[in-house]
């Protein structure tokens, strides 16, 4: 008997600013966390993370080359919230399996 | 010594410029160092920082260069014609949300550019080097809060592209005068 549990779960993001965190309690690079923003020109896709002993936003862009960001991958903790700044709506989709 | 203290007044800007995606700082016409070829776009070697001033619409004369508000180009050195903004971000620069110390609100802006491989140079040594250097037009900018996530880039505010290169380039006129003084020269001397 399978005893896995298996979910999808869909963040629908807005075009523009949007506060989001990930559904499910993982912690990792966005693109390990399904978020696989695709780049765009005009405005660029962004996140933005609050550096809290800077007191101010680290804005990541998504780029073509190198490792598809600048000015690294963001990494999100557990829990943790973030901004996006998208040209254009975007389907963020989880799939999550419990062992 | 007199320092600028970060205060909740204090407006801020994203020191970045994306170029729309496919536009970016290139190399204009004359160039020093002369291996650097006209139309290249710039790398790693190039220093960039804003010059400001409190206010909307401020001369030129009254723009201060803003130290938190200087970064180099994304890349390497510029070295081939290959690099490009939609290639590797060649012309292109990501900078930090800053404080300018200047307040909340409105102020003026110039982007400028120069030469700077050790990246140990300032705007003015450059010019005095007569090195490559250039600048954007002046823009009015507004600034925001640190927490503001909407803090203006150079993007939001339609910075259009620049050439750098050096000041005293000489026409291609002079070229021809001063070519056919020495023809001249050379004949008179045959005589």
């Amino acid at each position: 008997m399978d005893s896995r549990s298996r979910r999808i779960q869909t963040n629908n993001l807005s075009s523009g600013y949007e506060l989001v965190g990930s559904k499910q309690p993982l912690s990792g690079s966005i693109v390990n966390l399904g978020l696989n923003l695709y780049s765009s020109a005009n405005p660029v896709n962004q996140i933005l993370k609050w550096n809290v002993g800077a007191q101010r936003y680290v804005i990541y862009t998504r780029v073509t080359f190198g490792s598809g960001w600048i000015p690294s991958v963001p990494i999100i903790n557990v829990g943790e919230g973030f901004l996006t700044r998208l040209a254009a709506p975007y389907s963020w989709v989880q799939n999550f399996t419990v062992q | 010594m007199a320092t600028i203290a970060p205060t909740l007044g204090q407006g801020f800007l994203n020191f970045s410029w994306f170029g729309n995606g496919f536009q970016g700082i290139r190399i204009g016409s004359c160039s020093s160092p002369a291996s650097q070829l006209p139309g290249w776009y710039l790398s790693g070697d190039y220093s960039v920082q804003a010059w400001m001033a409190a206010g909307a619409g401020q001369s030129v004369s009254s723009l201060l260069p803003i130290a938190a508000a200087k970064t180099v180009f994304i890349g390497g050195a510029t070295t081939t014609a290959a690099g490009s903004p939609t290639t590797d971000a060649s012309g292109l620069w990501q900078g930090l949300v800053t404080d300018t110390g200047f307040p909340r609100g409105a102020a003026t802006i110039q982007v400028r550019a120069w030469y700077d491989p050790n990246h140990n140079t300032s705007w003015d040594q450059a010019l005095a080097f007569g090195v490559n250097s250039g600048k954007s037009s002046v823009l009015n900018i507004t600034l925001v809060g640190n927490n503001d996530p909407t803090v203006n880039s150079l993007d939001t505010v339609g910075m259009a592209p620049f050439n750098v290169g050096i000041l005293s380039c000489p026409e291609p006129s002079a070229f021809a005068l001063a070519g056919s003084g020495a023809a001249l020269l050379f004949f008179r001397r045959r005589k």
